[in-house]
């Protein structure tokens, strides 16, 4: 039985976060459940679902997402609802737009909170906000992330990047708005305030998308985990996501994870043995440490399930 | 007579201040015309997204907002209230144009 939280050591900083990458359907929120499980052994230890498919509050049993549950020992587990998040987000600044933008309420003010969790991006800000809450967490040593699919995973792992291009360009702005104002006070004798809370706001958020921003890119406080099944796209994809993670954000997967391969018997009479092999080889031949897990009749649907995963997996390649 | 004197000596020095600050005025207008300018790209750059014009991301300028509540009510009273925005740009560029 192989242990797959040994795979990602060192697992240093706290919280150190496991981020489950790939597409859709590949078996992530398995495979996610292991590594979190694993690391309750040791520690306290949050699973966290930002996978619109919700597949752990079947898993788990969960009755209401976001919430922190504790399911068993020292494993706790939150499945986020985008819905809820971003209402929960922008609901706060209805009063607010109604006051500065009354001119909105002609478009019915309500409408236009509510449809703002559809406009581009926003889901995937409300993904990269609760990132932020979560390595600024500190009551769990170790946070395993099941990612939605890999398009909004990616993109959310870019944002940080993108959000400090934006900010500094704003913060540049205000400077010079902050400086002429204290010019044109100062020669025409007038009091100024030096603090501008804008400026103020935005050398916060600066702050906070660099510390996301670094500790993306840390490795010792983030791990990847890739997981693919040996099919053409999954393998593609995966090839993609690490292809993002080396050069987007210059850091390697930890761990990549070959799931449901199929018993050479079923791959020959389903005539998918020779694909299969190939993508077995590929994968193994890839210079980080992989895992093949075998092809489960019952896919895994509860927590004791993940002790037939475990069974079912064989080493690919050890060393890095 | 020493009276008379000093009433135009005061004049003359109110005289001397009324042009010093006319001067300062006058020179700190395209200071003041490049501030309010930037200030209306610095509203608009940040809440683009809300208004249709997509710019910055949406959530950045929710987070702006309460920072900048008293700036977008002039922004909007100006947009609303203003008659003639050209002729007040004009006028503020010298009234020579």
């Amino acid at each position: 039985m192989i242990d797959f939280s040994s795979f990602l050591q060192p697992l240093s900083g706290e919280p150190h976060v496991v981020i489950v990458l790939g597409k859709g359907g590949v078996g992530k929120t398995s495979v996610s459940l292991t590594i979190a499980s694993e690391l309750s052994e040791l520690s306290d230890t949050l699973l966290v679902s930002f996978d619109p498919a919700k597949h752990i509050m079947e898993y788990l049993d969960l009755r209401e997402p976001m919430k922190v549950v504790k399911v068993r020992g020292r494993l706790h587990a939150c499945q986020l609802d985008i819905d809820l998040a971003a209402k929960e987000i922008t609901s706060k600044y209805v009063d607010l737009l109604n006051e500065i933008l009354p001119s909105l309420s002609v478009l019915n003010l309500e409408d236009v909170v509510k449809t703002m969790k559809y406009a581009p991006g926003v889901e995937e800000e409300v993904f990269l906000k609760r990132l932020l809450d979560i390595y600024r967490r500190s009551e769990f040593k170790y946070v395993v992330i099941d990612t939605p699919p890999t398009g909004i995973s990616l993109r959310t792992l870019a944002l940080p990047k993108l959000y400090m291009i934006w900010v500094e360009k704003l913060i540049e702005v205000r400077e010079r708005i902050v400086s002429l104002r204290y010019v044109i006070a100062k020669t025409l004798g007038r009091k100024y305030e030096v603090d501008d809370p804008a400026l103020k706001k935005l050398y916060e958020i600066r702050e906070d998308y660099k510390y996301l921003n670094e500790v993306l890119k840390d490795f010792s406080r983030t791990s990847y985990v890739v997981v693919a099944n040996p099919e053409p796209l999954p393998v593609h994809e995966m090839k993609e996501v690490i292809s993002f993670l080396e050069g987007e954000l210059r850091v390697k997967p930890k761990l990549l994870v070959l799931n449901k391969v199929l018993p050479k018997e079923v791959a020959v009479k389903l005539g998918v043995y020779e694909q299969q092999i190939k993508y077995v080889n590929e994968v193994g031949s890839m210079p980080y440490k992989s895992i093949m897990v075998g092809y489960l009749s019952n896919a895994p649907s509860k927590l004791d399930d993940i002790v037939k995963l475990k069974e079912a997996s064989t080493v690919l390649r050890g060393g890095g | 007579m020493f009276k008379r004197v000093y009433n135009v000596l005061r004049e003359f020095v109110n005289f001397v201040r009324g042009v010093n600050q006319a001067i300062i005025e006058e020179s700190v207008g395209a200071l003041e015309l490049e501030h309010m300018e930037l200030e209306a790209a610095f509203l608009t750059l940040v809440m683009g997204s809300l208004t249709g014009v997509k710019t910055i991301p949406t959530l950045l300028s929710l987070e702006l907002l309460e920072p900048l509540k008293d700036e977008l009510k002039v922004l909007t009273s100006r947009a609303v209230k203003g008659k003639d925005v050209l002729g007040d740009l004009m006028s503020s560029l010298g009234g020579e144009w």
